[in-house]
């Protein structure tokens, strides 16, 4: 028998585990979510269009210029405007109740108040920390803290391919160059704008 | 979905059903389809985590783009695509991670000596499917493991037969190299005292 053959072989009799019942009923409850009714979609009248036209006008006036101003401050090169992540410190997560308690810190918990000694303590810090686990979208929050018993960050960044998600890394403390461990990540509804639409 | 026949309705049924608005359709079609879900997405992505994680990121995806499942594909081709795709994605993001060692749990009460010898050689085969390129191992999963031909394995991973075929082929070679050794440790042994017995000279 030949070497590829035996391992063809091989291969066929690996056992396939089941999915186990845990991950069944995660994947249930999210697609249940999917099925929350959404509010009705109200069809844009003209009126409507022209003030949404004006607005649109307005908000790109404001924009440019907001760009322009942080091109001419910025001593090293032009920088994109993003708005400020809001950092957050102490949560001690659990992979357990990790989703509600990543909510419910997202949406209530108060700003954390000095340095945090961790990447997060700077703007370049968090930056390096994106590159480094692929993170594309803009950081809306970082959490310092643990993760089942282990220093961690939680960063909380919007999801491009659909803005009603973002998506989460649990990475290290010591997250950028040369480290780009990620503990956990998910895409997630964490702000739940679902239900606020 | 009512079934007043006693017949389950097609796969490509309960999606269309789940468009139309049937809200127990998608789970329906999952259900039926998880547990071969789950095997590819474990040895794809590598790790239980990493497999849950792509699996419900996938299934959202799925269930929110079945309006746009034209048909092309059997449904639980377009399904698994859209699961191979995320445990990449997933597995790309993770690189350098630690991951639970699954395979660990395939350690279990095997009693004769060669219930354990083969245990000892699907944890190694395991392992050294970990160590492939991410192209390799999931043509040698979905070809090898699940039994997919290669037309279907070509159908999800979105590339030509051949490209699947010699991907499994450099695949199966490099875990023949791995492997060589546990299914013969004589060889390797033999070799040892060779050299043993050369440098004693």
């Amino acid at each position: 028998m030949s070497d590829e053959q035996d391992v063809r072989d091989l291969l066929a009799r690996l056992p396939s585990p089941p999915m186990p019942p845990a991950v069944r009923q995660q994947i249930l409850a999210r697609l249940a979510e999917q099925q929350a009714p959404v509010a009705p979609v109200v069809p844009i009248t003209r009126i409507h269009r022209r003030r949404l036209n004006g607005l649109l006008i307005a908000a790109a006036v404001a924009a440019f210029a907001m760009l322009m101003s942080v091109t001419v401050q910025s001593p090293s090169g032009p920088v994109t405007a993003s708005p400020a992540p809001v950092i957050k410190a102490g949560a001690l997560y659990q992979s357990t109740d990790f989703v509600p308690e990543l909510q419910q810190r997202f949406r209530a918990a108060p700003a954390a108040v000095g340095p945090t000694r961790t990447f997060a303590d700077s703007r370049q810090g968090i930056q390096a920390c994106t590159v480094a686990v692929d993170a594309y979208g803009s950081v809306l929050s970082v959490d310092t803290g643990s993760y089942d018993d282990v220093a961690a960050v939680v960063l909380v960044t919007t999801y491009l391919p659909d803005t009603q998600y973002e998506e989460v890394w649990v990475v290290t403390p010591r997250c950028g160059p040369g480290d780009d461990l990620v503990m956990r990540h998910m895409v997630y509804d964490v702000d739940n704008s679902t239900a606020n639409l | 979905m009512d079934d007043p026949g006693g017949v389950e309705p097609a796969d490509a049924e309960l999606l269309a059903a789940h468009v139309a608005g049937d809200s127990e359709a998608f789970g329906e079609l999952f259900d039926r389809h998880r547990d071969r879900l789950w095997a590819v997405a474990l040895r794809t992505a590598g790790s239980p985590d990493d497999a849950s994680d792509a699996l419900q990121d996938a299934m959202i995806s799925a269930f929110r783009r079945a309006g746009s499942f034209r048909g092309e594909a059997a449904v639980t081709t377009w399904l698994h695509r859209i699961v191979v795709n995320a445990c990449l994605d997933q597995h790309r993001r993770r690189k350098n991670k630690p991951t639970t060692m699954w395979i660990d749990t395939l350690h279990d009460t095997a009693h004769d000596h060669d219930a354990m010898a083969n245990r000892e050689l699907q944890i190694e085969l395991e392992r050294a499917m970990t160590e492939l390129p991410d192209d390799q191992r999931s043509a040698i999963v979905l070809v090898d493991v699940e039994g997919y031909s290669i037309e279907e394995a070509a159908a999800i991973l979105g590339c030509p037969a051949g490209t699947v075929k010699s991907r499994c082929a450099r695949g199966r070679a490099k875990l023949a190299k791995r492997l060589s050794s546990v299914r013969n440790p004589d060889a390797d042994n033999a070799v040892l005292r060779q050299r043993q017995a050369g440098d004693g000279q």
